[in-house]
């Protein structure tokens, strides 16, 4: 029984599980402190990659992404992603860095839709992963190529509709502070955790959607 | 049917600053319709006609219409940039319907297809709609009513409200109140970062009803004989209920949950600092 747990730590840890999962995970690891060891020593393999990705060349993999986001299909179920214990090191370097990618292809259109583009990344931002939180470095990437997208064609767009988005960009930012403030304070939080990531996720999104903007005004 | 606009259509036009033009359409096909500045009115009819009429301000008819397949499309331009059309449309009550400019405002009444509308500033107003409802704003307040399918609003700056509708439900806005009333879903997300959350609803036993709000409070109204799991998840937040509960988890670590009758939905809500309502309906 404890094997089945240990085997589900690596989706927990990437924000994988579901809600009753999550909670009946957590519930197990209140009572079994070699789980708990388990689970640490997993944190501490996913450091280590973080640490390693930090070498790879990330800024060229963001227009990869965002052609893959951008051909998904449209009723795309949202993708479960199992990775075993052995496998979890090699591979959490390239998940952190395609997190927000593979989130939003998730689950974000609306199946069936017509013409133009529906509400892009409604559903991905309501159970973001763990990982989103955790991983500084994918979405750091994101968002300077996003936000020198939108600084370049500035000039394209209407001075209220700048407005807006500033506007907006610092709201995002201001409740990203205070999440990450907060997280100081509790880092284990799994609702810190997951507010910050869901965050992270809203300001990519309206970041996308500023650059579509300018892009529809070339 | 590939057709370009015929010469009757060209002579139904009005000289000057209008048009008004109807011709035969497929009563399932789709409007495509882009206007960066102006309005649109579309209201609906039981014939398997298009009928646009348009009015702009000056200068040589800004409106094209191409038919191709189901589709119409119909499209603004101007020599000396995009002027301002006023579009009023009647529409087959099943036509699919795609919307989308820059400072524009939308008015649907009465559809039974499907929707969307994309507007940068500009108020969205829908009644009806069936299928996928999607509505997309950045500067403007989105209002729907008597929605069916999968309705989608995602707002930047503006207040959203759905009120009357059935089916899955997503609303995401960055600033703005989200009003949600008498929405019967089995599958319900709102994820708001400045702004209040407000639901009165259904409850069914298997759905899924997550509400998130960073800086404003949720209020939500369930009825008396409601069956869910209900998660709370705060940090320097609150949560008064006038539900008798009974808690379940560490409350001083502001993550809680608790079980209304058989625990068969599961709702989740979450404010980081403000006051979670949990009211039993009337």
């Amino acid at each position: 029984m404890n094997e089945n747990w240990t085997d589900r730590l690596s989706e927990y840890l990437d924000g994988e599980l579901g809600r009753g999962a999550i909670e009946a995970l957590e519930a197990r690891l209140a009572e079994d402190a070699g789980l708990r060891e388990t689970l640490d020593e997993l944190r501490a393999v996913k450091t280590a990659a973080a640490n390693c990705a930090d070498a790879a060349p990330a800024t060229d993999l963001w227009p990869e992404i965002r052609d893959r986001i951008q051909a998904a299909p449209e009723a795309s179920p949202r993708r479960i992603i199992t990775v075993t214990i052995p496998q979890f090191a090699a591979a959490a370097g390239i998940m952190m860095l395609l997190g927000v990618g593979l989130a939003r292809m998730g689950g974000d259109a609306i199946p069936g839709s017509i013409g133009t583009d529906p509400v892009a990344g409604v559903e991905s931002q309501l159970q973001p992963g763990f990982a989103s939180a955790d991983d500084p470095v994918g979405y750091s990437l994101a968002v300077e190529d996003l936000e020198a997208r939108i600084k370049a064609g500035r000039g394209l767009l209407d001075a209220e509709t700048i407005r807006v988005l500033e506007h907006s960009l610092a709201t995002i930012d201001q409740a990203i502070n205070q999440a990450q403030a907060a997280l100081e304070l509790d880092p284990n939080s799994t609702y810190l955790n997951q507010h910050l990531a869901s965050a992270r996720a809203r300001k990519l999104r309206l970041l996308e959607n500023a650059t579509a903007l300018v892009a529809a005004s070339t | 049917m590939i057709a370009h606009m015929a010469a009757a259509l060209m002579a139904s036009m009005a000289m000057g600053q209008q048009m008004d033009t109807t011709f035969a359409v497929s009563g399932t096909g789709q409007l495509d319709l882009q206007n960066h500045e102006g309005t649109v009115t579309v209201s609906t009819w039981d014939r398997d006609e298009l009928r646009i009429r348009a009015d702009w301000d000056d200068g040589r008819r800004p409106v094209s219409i191409r038919n191709a397949g189901s589709t119409v499309r119909v499209r603004v331009a101007g020599e000396y940039g995009l002027p301002r059309v006023e579009f009023d449309i009647t529409a087959p009550r099943g036509m699919s319907i795609a919307l989308q400019g820059v400072e524009l405002d939308v008015t649907i009444d009465g559809s039974a297809g499907n929707i969307a509308v994309n507007s940068v500033e500009g108020v969205i107003d829908v009644t009806g709609g069936s299928g996928n409802v999607a509505l997309n704003a950045v500067d403007g307040n989105v209002a729907v009513r008597d929605a069916r399918g999968n309705i989608a609003v995602h707002a930047i700056d503006g207040d959203v409200s759905v009120t009357d509708s059935r089916g899955t439900l997503r609303v995401e806005s960055v600033e703005g109140d989200v009003e949600l009333l008498n929405i019967d879903s089995e599958n319900v997300g709102v994820n708001v970062v400045d702004g209040d959350v407000t639901f009165r609803g259904a409850i069914h036993d298997g759905g899924r009803y997550f509400m998130s709000t960073h800086d404003g409070d949720l209020d939500i109204t369930v009825p008396s004989e409601a069956n869910a799991r209900v998660s709370i998840a705060t940090f320097d937040g609150e949560l008064v209920s006038d539900i008798p509960i009974q808690i379940e988890g560490d409350f001083s670590q502001k993550r809680f949950s608790f079980t209304l009758g058989t625990g068969r939905a599961l709702i989740e809500l979450s404010s980081f600092d403000g006051v979670i309502r949990l009211n039993k309906s009337r």
